[in-house]
């Protein structure tokens, strides 16, 4: 069975970081993850750091040189992974495979984004909107002017069509999330949101909402990975990664077999959870891809924590509430912590970490966690599940 | 049948011409839209083009508020997934009110003059 172990993690606050370029939000959650590991940037012998579209917001590639060289980290080798909103998912997936087959002993995985304008470069919204586009079919989906919310307005079009999944189900989810964040000093959105304001908010992509949408980010995440002989020497607390697994599917949605579920997630779920013997019902705590509230919803559905076309009744439950029976999103998720693109497979991982190692600001009881994380519209998803070993 | 391999530029050629025309699989059958040399079934590189009548249905549909750049001023316009009588489908814009949009509609292909190119869309029989 799989086992790396995670010696440190460490996180930026996901905000507007307009004073920062992303070699600086890099160089601090790297450095925290070091120092959450007392680990030196000579112990680093590889890095693997996720990063969705830095050529369009900051006008820069070769990442991987770049931040190996700001970190300190220098010679040992350092590429920039990409995969749309699962790029850091798939970059820990880089280093999980480092370490599992002996290349190396201890490796830095980490992801960033910056959204905003930084000090060299200014956005505007239509800009940035553009640069999400990016990741869906440019011949054939966005010839046609479809956006990223456009992409996930239509799963929830086909949802609500099939099953009857409400608008109201959407909002709460927005709300629930919300609430998680209200607390977590590293979330862009630290206030609590009513159902009523969540569901009034002005139309971004119809039926999706402003709140049904997460937010524009920068960040950065990082975590120390280590083999499992090794990670005494770093962490009292040892949490093991024991399945990572990704698949992929068709980026244009017109070419998949459902609108309502993300083949790439179900796939990379089952591949996973038959890694590690354990069913769905045997996950104590989920980070899933918010990116829409839809979104979440289908990943209630795809992870297997209910049936297709169940998923509005299990937030209407409450399951999926800190304290219910299988809490999602316990740091805010995408639509409340926040959103930088390349960061949050990362982001994700250190918040599974957390709550695994019984840190987290909403903390529930776990053991076995999972991090979902999908990129564009659905091309492509990573699943991690990590396991607290001592 | 023609000579000229499925690509985006061939396809969009086409498209001036007004004609929606996907690939034909000549193993398995299957269609490929958009058009593409290798079959998404059966992984074959056999093919031939058909050209699609262009009538179909709307699977889904999503209303675009918030547009990129290039489309800002068309905004808010309707953009859906047609499964076309054939069997595949398509990303288009649909020409309709968003009052008057509903899921299983019948639709038709129609091509316009959108910033001095021939633009694929569908609007209502």
């Amino acid at each position: 069975m799989l086992r790396v172990a995670v010696a440190g993690i460490g996180l930026t606050k996901f905000a507007r970081h307009e004073d920062k370029t992303t070699r600086e939000l890099w160089v601090e959650a790297a450095s925290k993850a070091l120092e959450d590991a007392n680990a030196s940037p000579k112990d680093v012998q590889a890095a693997y750091i996720g990063c969705y579209s830095p050529e369009w917001w900051e006008h820069q590639s070769h990442l991987g040189s770049l931040y190996a060289d700001w970190l300190g980290i220098c010679p040992a080798p350092s590429v920039r992974v990409e995969s749309a909103c699962a790029s850091s998912g798939a970059a820990i997936r880089c280093g999980v495979q480092a370490v599992a087959s002996g290349l190396h002993d201890v490796v830095l995985v980490g992801g960033v984004e910056k959204m905003f304008g930084g000090p060299r470069r200014s956005c505007d919204i239509a800009y940035t909107t553009e640069g999400l586009a990016l990741a869906s079919d440019e011949a054939y989906e966005q010839a046609q002017g479809l956006t990223f919310p456009g992409a996930y307005a239509m799963m929830a079009t086909a949802h609500m069509h099939r099953y009857g999944t409400k608008r109201e189900q959407l909002s709460k989810i927005a709300v629930k999330n919300h609430k998680n964040a209200a607390n977590n000093p590293y979330a862009q959105f630290q206030r609590e949101i009513s159902l009523e304001e969540a569901m009034s908010a002005r139309i971004v992509a119809f039926p999706l909402n402003l709140f049904d949408c997460c937010p524009i980010s920068d960040g950065a995440a990082a975590a120390l990975l280590c083999k499992p002989e090794l990670a005494r020497e770093y962490t009292d607390t040892v949490v093991h990664i024991i399945a990572s697994t990704q698949s992929s599917d068709t980026i244009a949605i017109h070419n998949r077999s459902s609108y309502t579920s993300l083949r790439a997630a179900k796939t990379a779920a089952k591949e996973s959870y038959k890694t590690v013997q354990i069913e769905p019902k045997d996950v104590d705590i989920a980070e899933v891809h918010d990116c829409f509230t839809i979104a979440e919803l289908i990943a209630y559905e795809d992870l297997g924590f209910c049936k297709p076309g169940e998923g509005g009744r299990l937030i209407d439950e409450g399951e999926v509430e800190v304290g219910g029976r299988i809490p999602i999103n316990t740091d805010g998720g995408l639509k409340a912590k926040g959103h930088p693109v390349g960061a949050t497979g990362v982001g994700m991982v250190c918040e599974v970490v957390k709550q695994l190692r019984g840190e987290a600001v909403n903390q529930v009881k776990a053991e076995i966690g999972l991090a979902h994380n999908v990129g564009g519209s659905g091309g492509s998803c990573t699943i991690h599940i990590l396991k607290r070993v001592s | 049948m023609e000579k000229q391999a499925p690509s985006i530029g061939s396809f969009y050629d086409y498209i001036k011409k007004e004609r929606l025309m996907a690939t034909k699989c000549t193993i398995c059958g299957q269609l490929n839209l958009p058009p593409r040399e290798v079959c998404q079934e059966c992984g074959s590189k056999d093919w031939e083009w058909i050209q699609l009548e262009g009538k179909g249905r709307l699977e889904t549909y999503t209303t675009i508020h918030i547009p990129p750049a290039k489309f800002s001023d068309i905004a808010p316009y309707i953009v859906g997934i047609v499964r076309l009588n054939e069997g595949p489908r398509i990303t288009a814009i649909i020409h309709i009110s968003p009052d008057d949009v509903k899921v299983g509609m019948d639709l038709v292909v129609a091509y316009v003059e959108y910033k001095g190119e021939k633009a694929l869309r569908f609007r209502v029989p």
